[in-house]
This record gives C-alpha cells, structure tokens and sequence, in this order.
C-alpha cells in the first residue's frame, strides 16, 4: 500500500491557520479589552432619569451652587441626591401645609409629576411615600470606598471627576472612574487641587500659570494623598 | 467525616407548621415554594449542555450590549429627610438590653437607620471604658443581641392554637381583644403571670395593677437567683443586693463564682478589677482567690485557684472561717511544712485578716443559701460589710423565691385555681425542671397566652403565641445593677409589627391600646419630673440615680462546721455533676444565634456543643475518653453526653452547660418539626428542682462510648506532627536560647516592683538601652550567667494527660539586674533583630517621621480575661460569617480573632505545680500586621501588600485564593473563606443555605456594616486593625483643617468592646499615645520574634500576685523573680 504524504502546500498551510488564529483570537481579544475598558464602558453613561433635570439650566444659567442640593457633600462620604423636599422648595406645587409654603415655580409641569407624587404621599416625613427613583450615574464598584467630604474639603473640585455639569443637560459620565485613573490623580495631584471656597466653581481657571498655582495649593493645605490599598479598599 | 457529616448536615427541608418561616409569608403556597426553589442553584441542573451554552451565549451578547457595566443602581432618596440626618454617617443612640432582670446599657449604631452594632454606653456607671474614646464596654451577650433583630426566624405575627398544635395567623386585633377578656376584668384570681425577671419599672408598675386585681405574678428563670437572696434572707433577715468594689479589695475569694462573667455587674466588676491590677501604676496589687469547681472566667485570671466539687464548697468555707477566726484571734500561724491546700487555706485567712475592710468573699449562686449566709457572716467579721460590700434593695425585693412560686404556680394550675397563664418571655416548658412538669400543667391550662420573639417549645403548648418587638424597636425602661434608671427608646419601627410587653399587658388591662413612650415617659416624668426627659434619653439614663445604699445587720447564724472533708483524698467515684451557664448560648436563649453558637468556649474552646467536662483524672479513674459519647443517668432517666477532658475540673466533679439540644429554636439552634438537628445536648432529665445547679445523685455508665467529635477550635491551627514538635520545643525555651522565643511570658508582681525600682534607680545611665542592640545585653547576660529558676512541666490538652515532665533548669545563682542592661521583664532574651528588608526597621522604629502614623496594637494579657467581647465585637462590625459545626471541624471558622488560651502548671509553688490545677493565660491572636510580613512576599497577585501606615493591607478584589499567605503566616490568623459562607449563613448552619429565601437574605443584608466589604468565595481576609475606622478618622481629620489625628483617637471593635481595657490601639509614632507607652513598657514583647517578622501587634506579660507564703520556687535568692519558662499551648500556633 502506497504511503500517503501530505503534500507541500499543507506545511503553507498549517502556518497560515495557526497565524490567522493568532490574529483573530488576537483581534477578539484587543476587541474585548477596548470593549471592557472603563475609558469605554463608563465614559458617556447617561442614563435617562425619571425627571429631566437640568444641571445646565440650574447649575449653568442661575448659577445656583451644586451644594445647594448637593448639601452633605461637606461633610459625608454621600454627595446626596437632595431629599424631594429641596425640589419642593421651588416646585412644591400650590401646597401649602402646616405652614410650610412650598414654592410654585413650574407647578402644572408634567416632567416634575414624580416630584410633586412624592411630597404628596410622604405626608411632610411621616411617611416613607413613593420617593423619586434616580438612576446613579457615577457608579464604583462595592468594595470601592469613596468619600466626597474629603476630596471637596482639600481643594478638589466637582469638575475634576464630574466634568462641567453646569453645561450637561442630562448629566453624562466624563470621567472613566477607574483605579488606573483614581491613581493618576493620587500620585500627581497638583493639577486638580485649587482654593477649598472655589471647589464649586466649574468654570474656574486659576490667572496665570495653572501649575504654579496647583502647586502651590497643594503645598499650602499640605497635600500628600496615599496610594495604599487600604486608602480605598477596606 | 462521612458519618459525621451526615449527622450534622442532615435534614430536608421540610414544611413548617408554624407559618412565620419567610419574609414574603406566602412560601407556603407552591408556587412560591417553587420560586424559592429555583431561587438558589437548583435551576441549573438538568440543564442540558446545549441549553447552557445559548444561555452563556445569551448573556454574553447582554452583556455586551450594556457595555459590561455593572447592574445599574437607583438612588431612592427621602423625600423628607429627617433632621440632622446625613446619609452615610451613621449616628449612635443610646438605650438598654434586658439580660436575665438587669438593664445592660447600650450604644446602638445606626447607620441610614438600620441599628447595626451595639456597644456599652459610655457614660453609664456600669459600663464606663477604660480606653478614652471608646463607647462603653459590653459582653458578647448584649453585642450578641444585634442579630436576633435581624433574625428571620423570628415571630413575625400572632398565631392563634387552632387544633391540636397547628397554629394560624393572626393579627394584633384578634390578639388583643382575646387578652382582654382575660385581664380587662376587675378580679383577675384565676389569671397567673409567669414573667422573666425584669428590671423594668414600667412593667413592675403594671404587675401591681395586676396583683391588685387579684392576680398571680411568678417569676423564673433557670439561671435565677433563689439562693443568693435567700441567703441574705437568713443573714439579714431581708433581700439585700451585693455591690462589690473590686477597686477598692485588696483580697477577693470567689468561691464557686464567677463575678467577672456571669453577673449583672460584670462590665463594672471587670473595669475595676483591672483598673487595681494596672500593675505600672500601683503599689499594691489585688490578689485574688478562686475556688470552685469548673473553670471560670474570674478563675482563670485568678492568682490562687483551686479546684474543688462544687458541693464540698460550703465544707470549705467553714474551715475558711474558723482559720480566719483563728487569725482574728491573733493565734493565726503560717504553717511553711504543711500541704499546699491547707497553706492556700492559711494564706487566705491571713490576707483576710490582714486586709480587713479591704477583702470580699464572694460565693456563687449555685451555693445552698447556707453558704451564702455564711459569707455574709464572715465578711461581716472582717468589716468587709459596709466597705468593699455594699447593699441595696432590689426592685422586686418582695417576690417570693422563683422555684417556689414555679411550685405554687403549676400546683394551681393543677388544680385549676388558676384557668389562663399569660408567659411573658421566656422557655419556661424548655427550661423549668422536669420534675414540676410545667408542659402539661400548661396544655391543661384554658387560656394560655404566650408573649415571645421566637415560637419556641412553650409556644407549642400555648393558645396563643405573639410576637413581642425586639428591644431595638421598642421604648422601655430598666434598672442596672446598681440600680440607675435607663431608658430604652426605639431605633427602628418594629420590622414586624410587633409590641413590646409592656404595651401589650397595659393595653390588655385598659381599654384603647396604649403607646410604650406614653407608659415609659409617664413612669419617669413621675419620678423625676419634667425637666430631666430629654436629657436622660440622649444619655439613656438618668444621672445619679442609682439605688440608696441598704444598711443591714447580721442575724443570728453559725458557720458551716470546719469538718474539714473538703482536704478528703478523692474517692475514685463521681461526686457531682455541675449545671453551668453556657459561655455562649447562656441558658438557651441565644440558642439561635450562630454568633453565639460558633463563640469558642473561654476554656474548652468548644463550639456548636456542649460537653460533659472530666478532669483528666476523673476521666482516667472512670474510664471516660475524649470525644466519646457516655449515658448519663438520673432516677433512671438517661442521656448521652460527649465527654471533653479539661484540665482545671474538679476531681469527681463534672461540669455541663445548660441552654443546649433545644428542638424549637431554629435554623441555626435547631427545630424538630423543621428537620434541623438541635445543637449539643438537653441536660433537663439529669437534674430536677430538688437538685437545680449540683446533682450529686447522676450516675455514669462505663461503656465503650460512641465516638462523637466535638468541633474544638483549639486544634484546628495545630496542622501536622511537624508543627507538633515545634510547639513542644517551645515550650522548653531557655531564656538564653536565641533561637526560639516563647509565646506567652509571665511572672509575679513582686519581681515586677523589683525591676521597676531598679530602673528608676539606675534612671538614665541606661536610658539607650532601650534603642541599643539588643544582643549585647543578651551576651553580657550570658557572661555573667543569669539566674533563672524554671519550671519545665506540660500539660497536653490533647491527650488529656500530663506529659513529660522536664526537670529544673538551674543556670547558677548570680544575679544581672545590678547591670541596669535589662529593660524587658520578665527578664527574657530579646532576639537580634537583622534587616532582611532594607529599611523595614527604620519604618518600625521611626518615632519622628512628620505627620505620618504608623499603627500598632498592644494586648495586655494581665488584663485579658478571656471573656470572649472582642471576638464578637470584631464579627458584628467586619461582617463576618459563621461557618457551621462541620466547617469548624474541619478548621474553617472565620474568626478574625481569636483567643488562644494556654494551660500552664504553677510557676510559683513546686506542689501547685505538680497537681492538676493549671494556671490558665488568654492571649487574644488576631492579625500582627508585621512590618516585615511573610504573607505578603508570597502573595503573587499582590493582594496582599503594606501601606505607607503599616497596615498589612488585604485586598479581597485582587485575592485569587491560592492561599500562600495563609501558609506563611506564622501566627495563623488568615482566614480563608472556602465556601460563599457570607451569603446568607449567618442564620443558617452552612449547609443549608438554601433555606434562606430571597427575602431573608435580603432581610440578613440590613445587618451589614456598610463601611466594611462582603467577602465572597475564594478570598482570603483576616484583621484589618479596623482600617475602615482609621480612614474615617483621618478623612474627619482632614476636614477639620487637616489638624493631626488624636493620640487615642482611634479605636478598634475590640478594643471598644473589651471590658478590662487589655486592648490599645494607637500611633506608634506618637509619643503622647496609650499604644507608643505600651509598646515601651518592659513587659512587652512581640510573639515569635526570632522569625524577624517586626510584628505591629505587641503583648503585656502576664503578673501574678502569689501569696509569698505559697512561692517557694525562689528562694534561692535574696529577690524573687519568677519566669514563665513554658505553658502548654492549647491552642497550637506556631
């Protein structure tokens, strides 16, 4: 019986399969790494909120201040969303209870329904009532430890993860929030460190050289972050 | 493991009868049934592979799709937020816990308002801290009570007996209406109450009202207090309450008690007898003297105990008396040829007599009120009364004894005086004796009406059963101890409905429902008017309100007779059996709480069980082994009871805990009716109400006994024969050897003093000593051939017999503390410590680096007593899971701490040393943060790492689970989380996880500490030195103008919780800190530090006060100095 032999194109062959499959388990694999990566995955999250909300108009065009809602931001791990009762200030609807005047402004609006539903049935804090379910939009992971009261507290403004809210419509995700980008902040922090009374400007541009003046900031409050892992993961 | 493992997983899920299984109450239908079902794992299998793969497919394309974020969250907020609320800072109320008829005051944490920690109250007399900075300080017991409120086997609605032992729900109304007709009446002679005792005034306010109406009101509680106040009765004439000043005794003998444990006063009892044992700032130290017949607590931190049958105790108390009548007399004599019992006798007397004023006898409530008159006889003979002791009248001074009113009150119900029982709290069908057969008096009962947090074995036999708010939930009042009024306000609203017992007997006896804060606030504004509320809620209690000291004068009584059989050789036969509290489970009530259940025994480090504990000669003499299960019998009833041989037992005495083999507890504590094994053994029919705490009548039968292994932590770190070995060589260290170091050290107070004086005499001539090498001064020790007195002799715990014995080593007779080089005591060769790491001494020295901390943690182990706080305090706030009796077996407990407790013969008395009394050292162990940590060099994903602080940093995200770390550590502290044990396992037993539905998980998660991850399957994790606290701390810090941290300003769970203060945690850089003193003080010493390790956790040697009459182990020189050469380490860790 005649021995069978490959012929000569196989050996041509063989080489091109095993580096096409290189390439494509290389290129699925580049794929799934741009796919996963947080500078992709996270950047641009703007999920759709149960009331439009606008930072621009709020924020941007009266200039209200971000811990006007924001108010535990200072002094808690929790920026906050504000209770309803803060929305209410303005746009409690023509409720008037036991003498806490609400304010009227846009008080048929449809958009801001869940507002006026959730002040209603809470019953001024008597009862727990139908609260107004937002969808977080800057989301770490659980065994992630952030705390805003002592970012803010130091000199670190809202701009430096959150970007420029105050022109956001509907508030989108700017920052990739990841550890690589948590670190880049953590080791060379000079570039978003500023005056503690100016963390709420977003529009903030130091005169002169930004440098020198995150520099000197960070030499005035004395600022050394750490890069332990315990300093985020407990 | 087979066999064992199909004892204790076993079980199927069956349908409960009592519909109060889940949170949805609608599992019962067979839909939910099967959502349930489906809910946990099942749903894959049978699953084809084909199926699977479209699945995996399926979720891949989903994912994809949504970007591979996470699973997006809500953010729900108020729409009120309540004042001064912040979300994320949690806020601490206080409030009380009711253990056992005294208010225990709390500090409940809450976070987003869910309670989730308690601890003491800081400002309560009873329960004040010794560390600054701390909350107060708290048992495990009150800690303990956090995770009932979250338990889902608790009663979550009336139930209504419809037929035979089938019970429906109900609802408040129902409930109430039916109560009224029973108790709304003017003449109530047919209505008994059978209450808990209570310390609450609101509720002794209501039991007036009621006995007004004619009504019975008795009291029980197995672990009562008969015989203690009939023993003031015969002595005073009155029921008087005993204050013990440990601060001020310079003698305390504890005969057959336990005040530093199982106390009303225990927090307060412990602070003080530490706070005169603080050996640096005292001139004269406390000597205490325990004699008793199982290992207590206060025994183990005992300078002098001695073990005798608990019923020979009243014997010895009269010999101890005619001594110190002798003494008083001035013909007391100290008698150097005598035995050494008979010498602890004498040196007790004469430290009586010498200290009169200054000592306390103190005797148990397991002694016959003849005992306790007796004591009070004698204390009264020393002026102890009045000084050290004081008096005061107990709330309910005039109820009748509690096994007396049980008699009366079955015997009514017998009779059918008495047509409806209303129980308030309580087991009494699980605990009352067999013999008064209180089931059946029940069930024979008209109206029986059953107020309870669980459905237990009384519910069973009641009409009705409902369910009474936890603690957390509901307002209340209380008396401590000593008598201060707290208060009790509610954290939460009741999760289910319930009511307290106050609000139900108060609405049940008017008319409309009443609120407990009407009740509580009405009763207290009586008291002390108005103004005073708001203020005594914030504290929790109201100031200086503590009960009038009681003056009492001593009747007519005779000391028990010095017959002296208590010195009688022991027989060979078994002289009692001895009915403890539990350590862990009390007299059953926690019976349910897997924190509880998987606590290590203080002494037997057992969990999951109780055991009957034989001394090893007992054990021998009667042909009992470890592990093995012996029938036991009583009036021919009999049980089987696995034996455990434990040193420090009484001869011919043995010791079992009550509170085990409930069958109605629960997932974890066991529930017939559901399938669920009970935990551990029902000791009831070996004992009846003639013979309540000692039975001298049980009888043992010697057989081959059936094997039965009890899950002891103790072995689990002892890993192989090598490890073995290495333990034994330890044991034997010499001071000179540089090789090795041993794990615990100790010595007496007088040599203590001895050093002390000598170094503030040579002052600073030596004072570089300290930062000097320290090998020369071991050379220069060596030349001139130190003397060291030590005793080599081994106790094994494992096979339960003594071991070899070593001979004494005499090094020669000189003398080096003339050379001012010694700056460590006892005086033990500190090893040369060498760099392996570059720079890694300099970080553990630094004391001057700017504005950077570098944490450590000290353990006093003259403090420790064992007690089991910290333990619990570490797995309320790090989240820890309990694991189960088979996953302890096979050494699985996540523990963070643990508490190593080491038997070692008497250093101090050559004939102690040889008996069978042990001298018992706590040493808590939990992660020692080296600074030149094995752990982490093996690691090879860096999970685990150092930080710029010290801190051995585990980070739980990057752990893949090889579990190099774990095998590195020399301490044995890593914990590695085999299985998903925190999902959901902490009430259930492993195994059975899947009894929890989605709900009660759900339910479990609310108790989590928020600031601490939820470990998952697969990852390592161990101490973290708290460090959530830390970077609070420091962020709070940094807000104030980036001001420095305090020098005490951080406190670990541990330490909050420990009741003696044993525990500092602080800035080794900072001068100014508790920690930076205690890691100067010459008695500290790092575990195993030949192994270069720089561990951050250091420990304070032990001191002990022998009597000197009884120290004739070094009389070889002109100073006594005494050296723990060696202790058995129960607990094998190397």
């Amino acid at each position: 019986m005649q021995e069978f032999y490959f012929p000569n194109w196989v050996n041509r062959f063989t080489m091109i399969l095993i580096l096409g499959g290189l390439g494509v388990g290389g290129y699925l694999a580049t794929c799934l790494f741009g796919a996963i990566h947080p500078e992709v995955v996270n950047v641009g999250h703007q999920p759709k909120q149960p009331v439009p909300f606008s930072h621009k108009l709020h924020a941007g065009q009266m200039k209200m201040d971000c811990r006007y809602c924001h108010n535990t931001v200072e002094k808690s791990g929790h920026a906050a969303v504000p209770p309803s009762a803060t929305c209410g200030n303005c746009h409690g609807g023509n409720r008037v209870k036991e003498g806490a005047s609400l304010g009227i402004v846009q008080q048929e609006s449809v958009l801001l329904q869940p507002v006026r539903t959730a002040l209603e049935t809470a019953d001024f804090g008597r009862e727990i009532g139908e609260p107004v379910e937002w969808e977080r939009v800057h989301d770490l992971p659980d065994f992630v430890y952030f705390n805003h009261s002592v970012h803010i507290n130091r000199g670190v403004s809202c701009v430096s993860c959150h970007g420029r809210v105050d022109t956001m419509e509907v508030v989108t995700q700017m920052k990739p929030l990841s550890m690589a980008w948590c670190l880049e902040c953590h080791r060379n922090p000079e570039k978003n460190i500023r005056d503690p009374q100016l963390v709420t400007q977003l529009d903030f541009k130091p005169e002169g050289d930004a440098e020198a003046y995150g520099k000197e900031w960070a030499e005035k409050l004395n600022i050394k972050p750490n890069v332990s892992c315990s300093t985020c993961h407990r | 493991m087979n066999q064992f493992n199909q004892k204790f997983n076993g079980g199927n899920v069956g349908k409960p009868n009592l519909g109060y299984q889940d949170l949805e109450r609608l599992n019962q239908s067979p839909e939910m049934q099967k959502v349930i079902e489906e809910e946990f794992g099942t749903a894959m299998e049978g699953v084809s592979r084909r199926r699977w793969l479209q699945l995996m497919g399926a979720s891949l394309a989903l994912g994809a799709a949504a970007g591979c974020r996470f699973q997006p969250e809500k953010i729900v907020p108020y729409a009120f937020r309540p004042q001064n609320r912040i979300p994320g800072t949690p806020v601490r109320y206080a409030t009380l816990i009711e253990l056992d008829g005294f208010a225990q005051p709390v500090e409940a944490l809450s976070f987003d308002g869910r309670p989730i920690k308690l601890d003491g109250n800081r400002m309560h007399p009873m329960t004040k801290n010794l560390s600054e900075n701390s909350p107060g300080t708290s048992s495990a017991f009150t800690q303990n009570r956090i995770l009932d409120l979250y338990d889902p086997d608790r009663l979550r609605s009336p139930l209504k007996q419809v037929s035979g032992g089938n019970f429906e729900e109900s609802n408040w109304g129902d409930f109430i209406a039916a109560l009224r007709g029973l108790l709304g009446g003017n003449d109530l002679k047919s209505v008994a109450v059978l209450a808990e005792p209570s310390a609450s005034p609101s509720l002794h306010k209501l039991r007036e009202q009621f006995e007004s109406r004619g009504g019975t009101w008795t009291t029980f509680a197995p672990l009562g207090d008969d015989n203690t106040r009939e023993g003031s009765r015969l002595a005073f004439g009155k029921v008087v309450r005993s204050h013990y000043a440990f601060d001020k005794a310079k003698v305390v003998v504890c005969l057959d008690a336990d005040p530093l444990h199982f106390d009303g006063a225990a927090m307060k009892h412990s602070r003080e007898f530490a706070a005169a044992r603080d050996v640096e700032h005292i001139d004269e130290m406390n000597r205490l003297y325990c004699v008793e017949s199982d290992n207590s607590i206060t025994g183990s931190s005992a300078d002098h105990r001695m073990s005798l049958p608990s019923s020979k105790i009243g014997s010895f108390l009269g010999s101890l008396a005619a001594e110190v009548e002798k003494w008083l007399a001035g013909n007391g004599k100290l008698e150097p040829t005598a035995k050494y019992r008979s010498k602890l006798l004498i040196a007790m007397a004469s430290d009586l007599v010498e200290n009169k004023g200054a000592g306390m006898v103190i005797v148990g409530e397991r002694q016959p009120p003849e005992v306790h008159a007796a004591a009070h006889k004698l204390n009264d003979l020393l002026g102890n009364n009045g000084s050290t002791i004081t008096f005061s009248s107990p709330i309910d001074a005039e109820r009748s004894g509690m096994m007396a009113g049980l008699r009366d009150l079955t015997s009514g119900l017998a009779s059918k005086k008495f047509t409806s029982l209303v129980i308030l709290g309580g087991n009494p069908v699980y605990d009352a004796p067999a013999d008064l057969k209180l089931s059946d008096a029940i069930s024979a009962c008209e109206n029986s009406i059953h107020l309870s947090y669980y459905a237990n074995e009384t519910s069973k036999f009641c009409n009705w059963v409902f369910n009474v708010s936890h603690p957390l939930e509901s307002w209340g009042d209380g008396l401590s101890y000593d008598g201060t009024w707290c208060l009790a306000q509610p954290l939460v609203s009741p999760l289910f409905e319930g009511r307290s017992a106050i609000e139900v007997l108060a609405s049940a006896m008017s008319d409309a429902d009443v609120d407990g804060q009407t009740i509580v606030a009405a009763n207290a504004k009586e008291k002390f008017g108005e103004s005073g509320w708001t203020t005594a809620l914030h504290n929790g209690f109201f100031m200086d309100s503590a009960g009038e000291a009681v003056s009492v004068s001593l009747e007519t009584i005779e000391f028990p007779g010095d017959d002296g059989k208590w010195r009688d050789e022991w027989d060979g036969k078994l002289v009692e059996m001895v009915f403890t509290p539990s350590r862990s489970v009390y007299d059953g009530r926690f019976a349910n709480s897997g924190w509880m259940q998987e606590l290590p025994d203080f002494v037997t480090k057992i969990t999951w069980d109780n055991a009957a504990l034989v001394s090893p000669e007992t054990a021998e003499k009667l042909g009992l082994k470890q592990d093995r299960l012996y029938p036991f019998s009583f009036n021919g009833d009999d049980v089987t009871l696995p034996v455990h041989i434990q040193p420090g037992q009484a001869k011919g005495s043995i010791a079992i805990a009550i509170g085990y083999g409930r069958t109605a507890a629960g997932a974890i504590g066991g529930h017939r009716d559901k399938n669920i094994a009970p935990v551990g053994f029902d000791v009831a029919t070996l004992r009846n109400s003639e013979n309540w705490y000692i039975n001298e009548s049980v009888e043992v039968t010697k057989n081959s006994g059936t094997s039965y292994p009890l899950a002891v932590v103790q072995e689990n770190w002892a890993i192989d024969s090598v490890g073995r070995e290495e333990i034994q060589r330890r044991m034997f260290v010499d001071p000179a050897d540089g090789t090795r170091s041993n794990l615990i050290r100790e010595g007496s107070f007088d040599s203590f003093k001895d050093f002390q004086s000598k170094q503030d005499s040579h002052g600073d001539d030596h004072g570089d000593s300290h930062a000097s090498t320290l090998g020369r001064t071991v050379k220069q020790v060596a030349a001139t051939g130190t003397a060291l007195p030590i005793i080599n002799a081994v106790f094994r715990q494992e096979d339960g017999h003594q071991g070899d014995s070593h001979d004494d080593h005499d090094h020669g007779a000189a003398d080096d503390h003339g050379h001012g080089e010694q700056h460590n005591w006892p005086n033990f060769h500190e090893h040369e410590l060498f760099d392996l790491t570059p720079g890694v001494r300099e970080q553990y020295k630094s004391s001057n680096t700017e504005n950077k901390n570098s944490w450590g943690m000290s353990i006093d182990l003259n403090k420790c007593t064992g007690c089991n706080s910290c333990v619990i305090a570490c797995q309320s706030e790090n989240n820890i899971p309990i694991v189960g009796k088979d996953q302890v077996y096979r050494g699985r407990e996540m523990h963070w701490m643990r508490i190593d407790r080491y038997f070692g013969n008497n250093l101090y008395n050559a004939e102690a040393a040889e008996s069978d009394d042990k001298q018992i050292v706590h040493q808590p162990v939990a992660c020692h943060h080296c600074e030149n940590a094995p752990c982490e060099t093996v690691c090879p994903v860096a999970a685990t790492t150092h930080s710029s602080e010290g801190l051995n940093d585990m980070v739980y995200n990057r752990c893949i689970g090889t579990r190099y770390c774990g095998n590195n550590c020399p301490y044995k502290v890593r914990r590695f989380n085999y299985l998903n044990y925190s999902d959901a396992v902490t009430f259930v037993k492993y195994p059975d996880a899947d009894r929890l539905s989605k709900a009660d998980r759900a339910l479990q998660n609310l108790m989590m500490n928020p600031e601490v991850t939820v470990r998952s399957r697969g990852v390592m994790e161990k101490c973290s030195y708290c460090v959530q606290r830390i970077q609070n701390v420091k962020i709070v810090a940094k807000g104030e103008g980036n001001r420095p941290i305090g020098p005490n300003e951080i406190t670990t769970a541990c330490q909050d919780s420990c009741p003696t203060g044993a525990i500092k945690f602080g800035d080794i850089n900072n001068t100014e800190s508790d920690l930076h003193k205690a890691h100067n003080n010459p008695r500290s010493y790092a575990m195993l530090s030949e192994l270069n390790n720089y561990p951050r956790t250091k420990y304070l040697a032990r001191v002990r006060n022998p009597h000197p009459s009884l120290m004739d182990m070094d009389d070889r020189g002109e100073r006594k100095r005494k050296m723990m050469m060696n202790a058995t380490p129960g607990a094998a860790l190397i």
